[in-house]
């Protein structure tokens, strides 16, 4: 094992952890909207280190390429797939629920 | 010219994807190429606009900036989440957005979005309505410096 | 086999390669588990596409570890692939939902 396979080793650690965080705060976060919040965490961190540390491990250029072809195809619709999400639960009158600097009482559940 | 750019960039990207190179797959990659091509031509995007394409060279600088912010923005994330008793303090509020282009806007909502903890719900040229986690989000100078940093890739 | 052998046969069978891509795919596994049950729950059904939506978001990743477990890099392809149909469905499904149906009679081009 070299410097490369352990960088990689915690890249995909951190990777796995931030998956697991995305999918405890789409089951733990009190509404929609906070909830795709956790659902960006996969797409941007979880993906992002968990690609990287399988691009340390990859054997050719190729594979490389694929990689980072599909990150960033990810990071391209991942946050306007939330977006037109979000706005369509907006219109369709789901109201945020909001903490009491705004004057709700979202802030504990 | 620029829809000869397009055909490169598409022929590129499939000889980057294949990885096969004997005769029959080659035709097969011309095929599909010009297939794409063809439905590019028809809804009127084959032809990049050139102020796009600059945009698209400045976003280099950009990126790892954006990533660093992001990088931030997951840790207090998922702070959040692991804690025992989550308690957050959601806010919405429209913040100002000083892009001229459409693609300029798509780039800040999309930055806005995928930095964990802001979420922006509806773009209209001019203004971004962002949700946040907790509403400090808008206190620094966070979205301004955003905002400047997106505008400055359009010209 | 007595419980040293079987150790030793472990350490023998799983390098450290496979133990590394062996948690990705737990972690990635789990993350599934908790978007489907998130689907499942509701309570609004925008609640369930977005579960759904990281659902595909884990599959992405459940190929591409998968790929890389199995030494098939070409896993990755497949991985494409759905991650077009994840948004592409998403948004069809979205859509669908908000329309009733996945063309207007008024967004119809070119009528003649």
């Amino acid at each position: 094992m070299n410097v490369l396979d352990i960088i990689s080793w915690v890249l995909i650690l951190i990777g796995s952890f931030a998956c697991l965080t995305a999918g405890l705060g789409l089951i733990r976060l009190p509404d929609f909207f906070c909830r795709s919040h956790a659902g960006g965490i996969m797409d941007s961190l979880g993906m992002g280190c968990l690609f990287a540390g399988m691009a340390l491990q990859s054997s050719s250029p190729l594979v490389l390429v694929k990689l980072f072809f599909i990150y960033g195809f990810v990071l391209l619709t991942g946050p306007a797939a939330i977006h037109a999400l979000a706005r369509a639960a907006l219109h369709a009158g789901l109201k945020p629920q909001l903490g009491k600097s705004t004057g709700g009482d979202a802030s504990t559940r | 010219m620029r829809k000869f750019t397009t055909l490169i960039v598409l022929t590129a990207s499939w000889l980057a994807w294949s990885g096969h190179y004997d005769g029959l797959l080659l035709s097969f990659g011309a095929a599909s190429v010009l297939c794409v091509f063809y439905l590019l031509n028809r809804i009127g995007l084959a032809a990049l606009d050139p102020r796009s394409a600059k945009t698209f060279l400045k976003m280099v600088p950009y990126l790892p900036w954006l990533l660093r912010e992001i990088i931030k923005s997951n840790i207090d994330v998922a702070k959040i989440i692991w804690q025992p008793k989550i308690s957050i303090d959601p806010a919405v509020r429209e913040i100002p957005a000083t892009q001229e282009t459409a693609l300029g806007l798509v780039t800040f909502a999309n930055s806005v979005t995928l930095t964990p903890g802001t979420l922006s719900i509806n773009a209209t040229p001019g203004s971004l309505t962002v949700h946040a986690l907790e509403a400090a989000a808008f206190d620094g100078e966070g979205f301004s410096e955003m905002d400047r940093r997106v505008t400055g890739l359009e010209n | 086999m007595t419980a040293k052998a079987l150790a030793k046969w472990t350490a023998e069978s799983l390098d450290w390669r496979t133990e590394m891509f062996s948690v990705a795919m737990i972690a990635v596994l789990l993350t599934m588990l908790l978007a489907l049950a998130r689907a499942l729950l509701g309570p609004t059904v925008y609640d369930r596409i977005l579960a759904v939506n990281s659902f595909g978001t884990a599959a992405i990743l459940f190929i591409a570890v998968l790929g890389f477990l199995s030494e098939r890099p070409e896993f990755l392809d497949i991985a494409l692939v759905y991650a077009l149909i994840n948004y592409i469905g998403t948004v069809a499904v979205l859509k669908f939902f908000k329309f009733g149906d996945l063309g207007h009679a008024d967004n119809a081009e070119d009528t003649p």
